[in-house]
């Protein structure tokens, strides 16, 4: 009878015990699917925003509508300047592939640089002009230079050219139309840059 | 008593189960509803990126108007250089989805961004939330009152964390620079 209780007590605790581990097992493998299969994919993009169209584009790089012979020749030639254009060094990260530079005839002192990567792609005008500040050469070629700079749109020539007389004697910037001026003395003489604004 | 034995058995095996399922599915998050976060960037990655979208089409997209891009180490880039503003935006990747995104725009200190410069600044900065429209111009709000007030300021919004600064360049230039990532914050 003792032996009897005692094998169905020890029974019974097996059963407990072997359906305890099975039973944990089966609950933990199920537990963890379920959570898994339940978990949400995270909100998100299914695609980019289209780029709008105030985004700058490569085409922006460049001065608009200036070309380099606009200046070099119909400009500076015809006014007995001479022009060279080099191709630039590629691995000094130089502003452009080609820059012109222009000299004024008998040993005056004007130039005029452009940085450009072909000759309808103008990165950058520059007038430089070796004499005191307040000499009218140097105002002359200032407003030349920001006058010419814009092309095709006489109103905003108007403006940058008015700008640039205005300035020639200071450190200045604007923006007129799509384009930026720039008036510079640090190297001590008066110096006009025309570049694209962004 | 075989019967007992077995009886016993079942009934233990199904109070454990119950117990042990439910606490593993409550442990592992349960049933939670979707939200605009950061995911993995591939299956079963421990990386965390914006969902769906590839670095390579981001830098496509803007190759294609003319940015030029690069591919300095694991990062990817993309810039434009508009006479003295410089824009800039850099694709941090994994498994080749975005778990990254910068945009740099360097110009004048006494000036404002450019309407050019905030435009990119301000798709960079919807990227994430392409797939909705309020989230996006929550993001959008944020970012113009933030550039406004010249802050550096840190925000989480949805599961990302947006972090603006504008920093002096030397020379009378600063740089402006949005830095998106995931937010750690719970």
């Amino acid at each position: 009878m003792v032996s009897m209780k005692v094998r169905t007590v020890l029974g019974v605790g097996l059963g407990v015990l072997l359906g305890l581990c099975l039973g944990a097992g089966v609950g933990i493998v199920s537990g963890h699917t379920a959570a898994k299969l339940a978990e949400p994919d995270p909100l998100g993009p299914t695609a980019l925003p289209a780029i709008p169209d105030k985004v700058p584009t490569g085409a922006d790089a460049y001065v608009p509508g200036l070309t380099v012979s606009l200046i070099s020749k119909d400009f500076l030639q015809r006014a007995k300047w001479t022009c060279k254009t080099q191709a630039t060094e590629k691995n000094l990260s130089l502003p452009a592939a080609h820059r012109t530079s222009c000299d004024a005839p008998e040993g005056a002192r004007l130039s005029v640089t452009l940085w450009h990567d072909s000759e309808t792609k103008v990165k950058s005008v520059e007038a430089d002009c070796r004499y005191p500040l307040g000499s009218e050469l140097c105002r002359t070629l200032a407003r030349g230079i920001a006058e010419l700079s814009v092309v095709g749109r006489p109103d905003v020539a108007k403006r940058t050219a008015a700008w640039a007389v205005d300035n020639v004697d200071r450190d200045a910037t604007t923006v007129i139309g799509d384009v930026r001026l720039i008036s510079d003395l640090s190297s001590r003489h008066p110096s006009m840059r025309i570049l694209p604004a962004a | 008593m075989i019967r007992r034995t077995l009886l016993a058995g079942l009934g233990a095996f199904v109070v454990a189960t119950i117990i042990a399922g439910v606490t593993m599915f409550l442990l592992r998050g349960g049933a939670r509803s979707a939200e605009t976060s950061m995911g993995p960037c591939a299956e079963d990655s421990t990386y965390r990126c914006i969902p769906h979208l590839k670095a390579e089409d981001l830098v496509a997209a803007l190759k294609k108007r003319g940015f030029e891009c690069y591919k300095p180490g694991g990062a990817r880039g993309c810039e434009l250089e508009i006479g003295e503003t410089r824009l800039s935006v850099g694709v941090g990747t994994h498994e080749g989805g975005i778990s990254r995104l910068t945009a740099t725009m360097g110009m004048r200190a006494d000036e404002e961004p450019s309407e050019g410069t905030m435009a990119l600044l301000r798709w960079v900065a919807g990227v994430p939330f392409a797939h909705d429209p309020q989230g996006a111009g929550e993001v959008d709000a944020w970012l113009t009152r933030q550039v406004a007030e010249r802050k550096n300021v840190r925000a989480t919004i949805a599961g990302y964390s947006y972090q603006l600064d504008s920093q002096p360049g030397g020379s009378g230039r600063r740089t402006l620079r949005l830095d998106i990532g995931e937010s750690l914050e719970w």
